[in-house]
């Protein structure tokens, strides 16, 4: 934890520091500390270079930690509640729900830019809110296996709407398709503070339940006996878990992978306790995706590659590679 | 001057079950089934595949719905919080679930679970009777192996120690030890039953192999369909002519100079003599 919290540190002023206008990390490190407050430090570097940091970079870097610590630790929540290895945050149709959201939006000709994490938000809300009323019913609230299932319905049924939609509105074709790629690229510091109260109250509920996801892994009926309602986990697990995804992916567009990449990547250098996995994938995500975010901005300057490609190319042949591990072979979860 | 009142001990772990009938699917698995099991009691239940005998284990576990009742200690165990249930009642099901990448530490503390809150985390004190626990039952070399690298024998005792770290004054075990070879076997029962007069513990398990449950258990219940056809010590439960009906086979009672009891089953045909 300590170490992935140093990296943490590190990667945020490194990825700072570089850029088109290349500023020397003392610079980034004087800049951040000017604006720690009660500390006094002078930055010492001129009005462009605290701008550059301070409103360019740093809330993108920040933004890219916050999704990132976001998708990964909602991607471990949803592998310890439905006990799926294959499990991401977009299980359940939030990425589906928020797709329609954006594309909405996007295309409805007299909306405002801000109406798009908002579109986003309660597009994808609303599809796991739905998955979750159906699985229940369906399945008489019996078990994990017919919320995912009803997370395909849902999801099938919201991405064919989102495709008919977008369709229609063939002009507007190319801002759908960079929404859902996923890009940082606009990020400021009110993006920051619109997403930073859902991640926080998402994580703390989160991280609370990171013993009880232990207790269910030795299954739903051995959770009973071991005095635990997994129906009522798996709710609040779900439910905090939606709330955040959502939050992060209607500022950031739909990046895959993290959820899955770093949750068990963490499981597989660390020890496979949910009270270990869950903290050091939320510090760990957050440097995963600031790095991703960092190569999609730099590997074409000026122009860039979309984030979620970013994450899946590099992520991609990682992942398998720590896969190949010997603990690995043993069992993933 | 005052005598003080002799205190009165109060027996831990009766269990009392009345009138309980489990239907799956309206098909009646247990039927009507009333017995008492005394505090400190072991209890074997036995039967031909499909009598209800895990059907009745699970509905004293609360893992099945049925109607009728189960009391510990005279209290209606179905008005119980599942938490406070667990702290009466520790269930081991016949294939348990073992988290291949868990550690057995991380393992055998979960047995902790129902002494904490919703949201509790483990406490120093939770955490060093787990270590005892592997001590006492000799598992303390496997403490931070993972159960993925474990035999079925060394699992075994895991499942136990979690179910002992619960502290419950009642043990519930479904076929404690059908995936255990004939040594482990032995080893594992007399392992529970060691621990449960050191702890005087109720036991009620389910048992296969009928010369085992006549050694361990203090009585055996026989159920047929989901009836209760016959309840004692081994000597009045295990009569050959009860066996042949039940069973659906022929065999043969021996007793040996020690007393046990020695369950035969005879093939249906002589050997040699197959067309």
């Amino acid at each position: 934890m300590l170490v992935a919290s140093a990296l943490l540190i590190v990667v945020i002023v490194v990825s700072a520091a570089i850029g088109p206008a290349d500023l020397p990390a003392s610079t980034v490190l004087r800049v951040l500390l000017s604006h720690v407050p009660l500390l006094h430090v002078h930055s010492g570097s001129s009005a462009m270079d605290q701008a550059i940091i301070w409103q360019i970079r740093l809330p993108r870097v920040v933004l890219a930690g916050l999704v990132g610590s976001m998708l990964a630790l909602g991607g471990a929540s949803y592998q310890g509640v439905f006990r799926n290895p294959l499990a991401d945050p977009y299980l359940l149709g939030v990425a589906a729900g928020a797709g329609l959201g954006a594309t909405i939006a996007i295309v409805t000709p007299s909306s405002f830019a801000e109406m798009l994490p908002l579109a986003a938000f309660v597009g994808g809300i609303a599809a796991v809110g739905l998955t979750y009323v159906m699985g229940t019913k369906v399945g008489r609230g019996s078990s994990g296996g017919t919320i995912i299932l009803a997370g395909v319905a849902v999801a099938a049924i919201f991405t064919a709407i989102q495709t008919n939609v977008q369709q229609q509105h063939a002009a507007d074709l190319q801002p759908v398709y960079t929404w859902i790629l996923g890009s940082l690229s606009v990020a400021t510091w009110s993006d920051v503070t619109l997403i930073l109260p859902y991640v926080v109250v998402s994580s703390v509920v989160l991280l609370a339940h990171r013993r009880l996801l232990d207790v269910l892994r030795v299954g739903e009926e051995e959770a009973k006996t071991l005095g635990v309602n997994p129906n009522r986990v798996r709710l609040a697990v779900v439910a905090a878990a939606t709330l955040g995804t959502a939050a992060a992916v209607s500022v950031s567009g739909l990046i895959g992978f993290v959820g899955i990449i770093v949750p068990h990547f963490v499981r597989l250098i660390t020890n496979s306790s949910y009270r270990v996995v869950m903290p050091v994938s939320l510090v760990v995500g957050a440097s995963f995706l600031i790095l991703a975010d960092l190569f999609a901005r730099m590997a074409e300057a000026p122009g860039e590659v979309p984030l979620g490609v970013v994450t899946a190319i590099i992520g991609g042949p990682f992942f398998i590679l720590v896969l190949r591990s010997r603990r690995a072979s043993q069992g993933v979860l | 001057m005052v005598r003080p009142e002799a205190t009165v001990v109060v027996s831990q772990g009766q269990v009392d079950v009345g009138g309980v009938n489990v239907y799956y699917d309206k098909v009646s698995a247990v039927k009507e089934l009333s017995l008492s099991i005394g505090a400190g009691e072991w209890l074997g239940i036995i039967g031909a595949n499909g009598a209800g005998k895990s059907t009745l284990l699970r509905a004293i576990a609360r893992l099945v719905t049925y109607d009728g009742t189960v009391q510990v200690d005279g209290r209606d165990t179905s008005t119980l919080a599942r938490r406070e249930f667990a702290q009466l009642v520790a269930y081991v099901p016949q294939s348990p679930e073992f988290p291949a990448q868990m550690r057995a530490i991380d393992y055998v503390a979960l047995g902790r679970t129902p002494h904490h809150g919703y949201l509790g985390a483990e406490s120093a004190y939770d955490r060093q009777m787990c270590h005892s626990l592997l001590e006492r039952i000799g598992a303390s070399p496997l403490t931070l192996r993972r159960l993925g690298t474990m035999s079925g024998g060394e699992l075994q005792r895991l499942v136990l120690a979690r179910a002992l770290v619960q502290e419950a004054p009642i043990l519930l075990l479904d076929e404690p030890t059908s995936a255990l070879d004939l040594g482990r076997r032995v080893e594992a029962l007399e392992l529970i039953d060691e621990l449960r007069h050191e702890r005087r513990l109720t036991v009620i398990s389910t048992l296969h192999d009928l010369t085992l449950a006549a050694q361990f258990a203090d009585r055996l219940l026989l159920l047929a369909q989901g009836s209760a056809v016959a309840l004692g010590t081994a000597r009045e439960v295990l009569v050959e002519a009860t066996l042949n009906q039940f069973f659906g086979t022929s065999v043969e009672i021996l007793h040996n100079q020690q007393d046990d009891i020695v369950v035969v089953p005879r093939r249906s045909h002589v050997k040699g003599k197959h067309e």
